[in-house]
This record gives C-alpha cells, structure tokens and sequence, in this order.
C-alpha cells in the first residue's frame, strides 16, 4: 500500500486543523465585533435573532427588491420582514442595488434599519475581473507542474 | 475584494523581484501564494443560504493563521527537489502576505477590512478603496511593469531607445527642427 509522505500527512493535518478551528471559532464567536461602532451582521441572522442588536449600530449588506419613496423617507424593501429606511441625506439608492449598509437595527421593534450610510456594489465586477486571472493562473500551474502520483505530489515539469 | 487576475500580477511581480533567476517552479510558488488565499470563494458561495452559512472562511483565510496554514498545505503538496519544505513554504508565505496587503486597500465595512490576527476581529484597512473598484487589475500591471523595468534594465534602455534617437537626430540635423 502507498504511505503518503511524511510532509504531505503534515501539510494535510495542518490545514484540517486550521478548518477545525475556523468552523470552531465560527460558532463560539457568531457576530463579528464592532468595527468603527458598527456591529457587523448578516441580515439572514439579524432576522433570526433581532433583539440583542435592537437599538444598535450595524454594518450589512442587502439587495434592493423595491422601493417606496413616500415622503420624507425612502423606504427600500430588501426581504419580507425587513427594510431599510433612507432619511434626508443618507442617499438614494435604485431597486436591485447591491449595498453596503451602517444604520441602526429596529428589526424587533418594527422590522426596519435606518440607514446611516451606504455603498453600491458590483458583486460581478470582482468575478468578471477575475476570470482572466483564474485561466492564466490554471494554465501557469498546468504548464510548471506535473503530477506524480507516486509520490502524491504535483511535481516540476522537467523532472 | 481585488480580483484574481490583480493578484495574480502581483504575485508574478514578487517572483520577478525574488526570483528572477530561480526556476519557474519556484517563482510559481509565490504567484500560488498570491491567489490561494481566495480559495475560500466558492465554497464560501456554496454555503450561502445553507445551514453552514455561519461558517466564516472568509475571515479565516484571510488572516496570518490562514497564510500560515494555506503555505504549510501548499508547500507540503508540491514537491520540489532541489527547495526544502522550509523553502517552498517561505516562497508561497510570501504570494500569502501580498494578497492580504492588497487585501488591505479596501474599506472595512462591512466585513471587508481584513482580521489580520484572526481570530481576533480586528479589521485592519487602509480604506483606500471599495472592494468592486474597477482599476484594480491595472494597479497589478503597474506593480508587475515596474518590477519588470527594475529587473531588466535591457527593457528600461530599450524604451529610452527611440527617445534617444530621437535627440541624436535633432543634434545631428538641427536645421531640421
């Protein structure tokens, strides 16, 4: 039977325990902590589990399904339960804008964040910009390395 | 956050600068280093909206511990002769640090500043710019251009040539401007 290298079985163990301690951190340490005042938060989760953050500065981001301009504020609905409401300066955003948000949670209380302030995103854009990367990288690795499967290595072309 | 393709430039940047006359299979270390960090993507896509969306590979990845562990992997699977595991890990660390540098450029809200010392939830940023900023692939073309007139002075006179003929020409026919 082929024993893999002693190397190879520590590289592997390494990086299986590094996950271990993601997914551990992940749970034990749910919510990011504050950034510049803002607790960073998914919305999915804001949802789930409102009332610790009611009253608080948080940090997201959410898609624009609709828009109600009534008035004095402009009330953008990003979910069933939940929207977002744009006072005076704070901006105009479009419907199906990507954004980042900082404003207030009042999910509990009434199933809005009042947005303090927020950015337009292209999610695409990184994505797109980045397929040229992937092929010349996939081509590169192809072109420099071989696989030898003896040694359960990717090894140097010429060797 | 930068794309790939920015990432990859300047991974290839640092393999010239550190190592112009090393063998490709080393210098494709530090360009591995310099995107494998972004790895995490389509899984961190594929969880979304699953029971293990709170998995936050994301933070995890990008961070020292994340360079550390992603460089050990690497360095461990790919085997090179003639460079020490010590070796290839210090190479692909090296690809590591520059795509969370780049990493650094962006602003950190929210969650886009990067927790450098994961997992403590520090962002560091140098808010800089929004992680879909278009021009992010030329920055890499700059960095990679400038390390290649840095490393092959042959190029840096071969682009001065013309100008220089240019003012040859002038000394040698002044009627003529």
């Amino acid at each position: 039977m082929l024993l893999p290298r002693k190397e190879l079985l520590a590289g592997f163990s390494a990086f299986v325990v590094f996950l271990v301690l993601v997914v551990s951190f992940s749970y034990m340490f749910p919510h990011s902590t504050e950034q510049a005042g803002y607790t960073v938060i998914s919305i999915n989760r804001l949802e789930e589990d409102p009332l610790p953050l009611e009253g608080a500065n948080i940090s997201s981001s959410a898609t624009v399904i609709q828009i109600d301009d009534s008035g004095l504020d402009i009330v953008a609905e990003i979910g069933e339960d939940t929207v977002l409401v744009f006072r005076g300066s704070a901006g105009h955003p479009e419907v199906g804008d990507r954004i980042l948000l900082r404003g207030v949670s009042w999910v509990a209380t009434n199933g809005s964040i009042t947005v303090h302030q927020f950015n337009v995103i292209d999610p695409n854009s990184s994505l797109v910009r980045s397929v040229p990367g992937i092929a010349a990288f996939v081509l590169l690795f192809l072109v420099t390395y071989t696989v030898d499967a003896g040694r359960i290595a990717f090894v140097r072309r010429s060797e | 956050m930068p794309d790939v393709t920015t990432h990859l430039l300047v991974g290839a940047a640092l393999a010239l600068l550190l190592r112009k006359n090393g063998p490709r299979s080393e210098q494709m270390l530090i360009i591995i280093g310099a995107v494998i960090i972004d790895a995490e993507r389509p899984f961190s896509w594929a969880l979304q909206g699953t029971a293990l969306e709170w998995v936050d590979l994301v933070s995890g990845f990008h961070s020292l511990l994340g360079a550390v562990a992603l460089s050990f992997a690497v360095a461990a699977f790919i085997l090179l002769d003639s460079t020490s595991l010590r070796g290839r890990f210090a190479l692909v660390l090296v690809g590591c640090a520059s795509h969370l540098v780049l990493d650094m450029m962006m602003y950190p809200w929210p969650e886009l500043g990067i927790y450098l010392l994961y997992p403590l939830k520090i962002a560091f940023s140098f808010n800089l710019l929004w992680p879909d900023f278009a021009l992010y692939p030329l920055i890499g073309l700059a960095i990679l251009g400038a390390a290649a007139l840095y490393r092959y002075p042959a190029l840096k006179q071969a682009l001065r040539a013309p100008e220089r003929e240019t003012q040859n020409s002038t000394q040698t026919h002044p009627e003529s401007s």
